[in-house]
């Protein structure tokens, strides 16, 4: 086992090298001179040649390209993700610091809706197949997912904001102000999910262990909490697992919709900015926490199914 | 195959809706009874009537016009985004499959990291890097959504290719290109459809969802996505201007991923029946 | 020698893509206590359709029709809750894929205790003996480590028999084997087999058997039934049925099996001409 994780865990290093030469690349190919566009946008009334050539040497721009990208990668491993070139003042860590914490609440929360909504709908859904229940949470299933999620989330401060005046619009100051981000983040993943368990539920109750266990006269709650919800969650541990890192960078176009000044938002002000640091930054953020969620949610599963213990030896 | 497929009547219905909105985007200048960009401030939020069938936006425009001429990058540039995007992702994938070896390995690793990041994100960074109008956003998908097709066409592809008849058509000297061609793609084509047909749902959101946003379609273009974005404005004195963008959009979508529900199930007996 | 169960005029229906089709067609069959009735034919014949329907295990799907009396009652239409309480306790089953008719994720020793903790009001401690005594009536050693073993570290003949265990130790009226030996080789099935003559040599529970194959049911069998297309084409004393086939079907599965074994020996001892005989 531990022999699997250490593989694992190497296996994921070329992936995480060729992830963060992505995210440089990224810098080298903007169309225009990185040295130029940082002057520009520090509003410097004439640009000169001169200055131009004392940015790009100040930048470090005129190295090779490798050695610029393990310079990059060693600023990377220290914490240092360079300067906004909107405002120099501020670093990109320092920007994303500000930021995460909103979004991670966001997520969060959303999570926590995750859980609690899809769980039990998903399993009341497929141990009540083709019921009237049945039949109208996979009518909403399937007309969520159609949704824009920014259209639901319109809808939704409409009504409860607007319409109903329950929660405040947008903006940020308390949990009030969470729910309905939050709420809206987790609509797709709900769906998804009670779609993904209510599957994997239809589909256990078809194996023969359930036909054995009903042969011998078990209850159906018991064959139901007992065997089946333990292997259908099991191949649903991934894919929720996987959602955090997902639920985390989709949180952009609801910061949109709430006016939420979470990184989303940041990303978005910089690509109007052309703050390309901070994009970079948040691209290679977001594609490091999918591999190491990836990898992590790849040994819990290992580690939960004792027959792929088995193999592992 | 394609008889059961004509036979369910689902697939049908989502087939004829998706039809019509072609046929409409189409036939827009045709059919709309006004000029989508005239604007005419005395006119705005006017009421539904004959003159004006889904009433005017805020800026005196005739909804119904826009929403018709909308459904061209609506529609239409998605149609191209995923052309491109299976176009691509078939040619990496069939070589990838195919001729094995060191260009499996290659692009296998490219698709690894491609794979890696959400979607979304990289078709935004894509954008910030290349600028914000239309084939951007095109560029973008196709570069992020390759990797998926790719990887699923190398997967059949590689079952495939040591199947009875591939084999009897190389000893009997075939050339790659014709196998690839000839043999290869039916035999892949099934599941292509349904991964496409999903994904066109996907495709129409995310064009909508950067239009939104501003990164997409550009004002005054009409466009379902940036509708909605001006509809948000105006939210709390006419809620109504969020109806007619979002519903469709809500419609088409779902009629895409209603054909691809259909298309798996003809494709795979054994679902149907649960 | 007392009726266990009685079978008359068992019909079983489904309802497929909106067209009724017959599984079983009009059974009727007895079985003793201490007897052991065979029900032989090949895959799709209904034999495992007609058990499923008598111990309601079919879902609601498929309509059954007819009597199935059993202690007085009879099972057919009974309700879902009581039915359910005779199963596992006065009925038992062995099924077919020993592999997987346990819960992967779940150690055999609390897989066995379920059974014993659902029908009798024993305490954990008394369980647990009787997982001792199923493992040690089935000679299978190092029980401590076996309880806590998962199913797919144990090899599909120690399977069955913890199954065969399992089935016993609750004391039955009416012991129902499907086509237990099928997912085994052969010499696990040879032991299978025995087990399955020591159960019958108690004189206790009655048995029904249900087998593709001939060679088995020959050992184990008393009365036979020959299934086909959902009906009954012969029934009889095993012994009656193979060496006299009645209809021309169980003709038809004798010559079969008689050609297999035939050439089976030509090839082991090439150049003696051996006769098989049922």
């Amino acid at each position: 086992m531990r022999y699997y994780i250490i593989k694992r865990m190497l296996a994921t290093v070329p992936l995480l090298l060729g992830i963060t030469f992505l995210c440089f690349v990224f810098i080298d190919l903007i169309p225009s001179d990185p040295a130029e566009v940082v002057l520009r946008v520090r509003q410097i009334a004439i640009i000169t040649e001169a200055d131009i050539a004392q940015m790009r040497a100040d930048l470090g721009l005129d190295d090779p390209f490798f050695v610029r990208y393990f310079r990059w990668l060693g600023d990377c491993l220290q914490g240092n993700l360079g300067i906004s070139y909107v405002n120099p003042t501020r670093t990109v860590v320092g920007e994303l610091a500000r930021c995460l914490p909103a979004t991670l609440q966001l997520a969060g929360l959303s999570l926590v809706f995750v859980i609690i909504l899809s769980l039990p709908i998903g399993i009341l859904s497929a141990v009540y197949k083709d019921s009237w229940f049945d039949r109208i949470i996979r009518g909403i299933v399937f007309l969520t997912t159609a949704m824009p999620v920014y259209w639901a989330g319109l809808l939704l401060m409409w009504l409860l904001a607007i319409k109903l005046s329950l929660l405040p619009t947008s903006g940020s100051g308390g949990f009030q102000h969470l729910l309905m981000p939050a709420f809206t983040v987790s609509l797709t993943y709900i769906s998804t999910y009670i779609r993904l368990i209510r599957n994997n539920i239809l589909e256990n109750m078809k194996q023969d262990y359930v036909l054995y266990a009903n042969a011998r006269g078990l209850s159906q709650r018991s064959i139901l909490f007992n065997h089946i919800l333990k292997n259908s969650l099991q191949s649903c541990i991934t894919a929720i697992g996987m959602s955090i890192p997902q639920l985390i960078s989709g949180t952009i176009v609801v910061e949109n919709v709430f006016a939420w000044p979470g990184v989303g938002q940041l990303c978005i002000t910089s690509i109007f900015n052309r703050d390309y640091p901070i994009i970079q930054a948040y691209v290679l953020l977001v594609g490091v926490l999918f591999v190491v969620f990836n990898l992590i949610f790849d040994i819990i599963q290992m580690a939960a199914d004792p027959r792929l213990r088995k193999e592992l030896g | 195959m394609l008889k059961r497929l004509l036979h369910n009547k689902m697939a049908m219905v989502c087939v004829g809706f998706i039809l019509m909105i072609v046929l409409l985007g189409l036939l827009a200048p045709v059919l709309a009874p006004h000029d989508p960009y005239y604007n005419n401030i005395l006119n705005k939020f006017q009421a539904p009537s004959l003159e004006y069938p889904l009433g005017t936006d805020n800026l005196g425009r005739c909804v119904f016009s826009r929403m018709l001429y909308g459904v061209r990058p609506t529609l239409f540039l998605s149609f191209l985004t995923m052309a491109g995007t299976i176009g691509l992702g078939l040619l990496m994938g069939l070589l990838a499959g195919y001729l094995k070896g060191k260009v499996d390995e290659v692009i296998m690793r490219i698709i690894d990291i491609m794979l890696s990041f959400p979607s979304q994100i990289m078709v935004l960074a894509v954008i910030a890097l290349l600028g914000v109008n239309i084939q951007n956003v095109i560029i973008a998908n196709v570069f992020i959504k390759w990797a998926w097709y790719a990887r699923m066409i190398r997967t059949s592809v590689v079952q495939y290719t040591d199947s009875g008849f591939i084999l009897f058509a190389k000893s009997i000297g075939h050339n790659t290109p014709y196998i690839l061609w000839h043999h290869m793609l039916p035999c892949i084509a099934s599941e292509l459809v349904v991964l496409a047909s999903l994904d066109m749902g996907w495709a129409i959101l995310n064009i909508s969802t950067l239009s939104f946003l501003g990164l997409g379609v550009q004002a005054p273009i009409p466009e379902w996505g940036a509708m909605l974005s001006e509809a948000k404005n105006v939210m709390a004195s006419r809620p109504e201007q969020m109806l007619v963008p979002g519903v469709s959009l809500m419609l088409l979508v779902a009629a895409f991923n209603m054909l691809g529900d259909c298309l798996r199930d003809v494709m795979d007996p054994k679902e149907a029946r649960s | 020698m007392s009726t266990v169960l009685t079978v008359n005029n068992l019909t079983v229906k489904v309802t497929e893509k909106k067209q009724m089709k017959t599984l079983v067609a009009d059974m009727s069959f007895t079985v003793a206590a201490g007897q052991c009735l065979g029900i032989l034919g090949e895959s799709g014949s209904g034999k495992s359709m007609t058990c499923k329907a008598i111990t309601g295990l079919l879902d609601r799907s498929f309509h059954s029709d007819g009597e199935a009396i059993f202690s007085g009652s009879n099972l057919i239409g009974m309700e879902p809750n009581v039915l359910r309480k005779i199963r596992g306790k006065d009925i038992c089953m062995i099924l077919q894929n020993p592999m997987t008719s346990f819960d992967p994720l779940c150690r055999i020793g609390a897989q066995m205790a379920e059974g014993m903790a659902a029908h009798t009001e024993l305490s954990k401690v008394s369980i647990k003996e009787r997982c001792f005594s199923i493992l040690d009536r089935m000679q299978i050693r190092n029980p401590e480590e076996v309880l806590l073993k998962y199913p797919h570290q144990l090899s599909g003949g120690m399977l069955q028999r913890i199954m065969i265990g399992m089935a016993l130790v609750m004391e039955p009226k009416l012991l129902i084997a499907d086509e237990p030996t099928t997912a085994l080789d052969s010499i696990t099935q040879y032991s299978v087999v025995e087990e399955f003559k020591k159960i019958k040599e108690n004189n206790r529970v009655g048995m029904i058997f249900i087998s593709h194959d001939l060679g088995v049911l020959s050992q184990i069998a008393d009365d036979v039934i020959v299934m086909h297309n959902a009906k009954i084409m012969q029934r009889g004393k095993t012994k009656a049925v193979m060496t006299n086939p009645g209809d021309e079907y169980t003709k038809f599965l004798l010559a079969k099996k008689k050609a297999v074994m035939q050439k089976f020996y030509q090839v082991l001892n090439p150049g003696n001409e051996v006769s098989v005989c049922s």
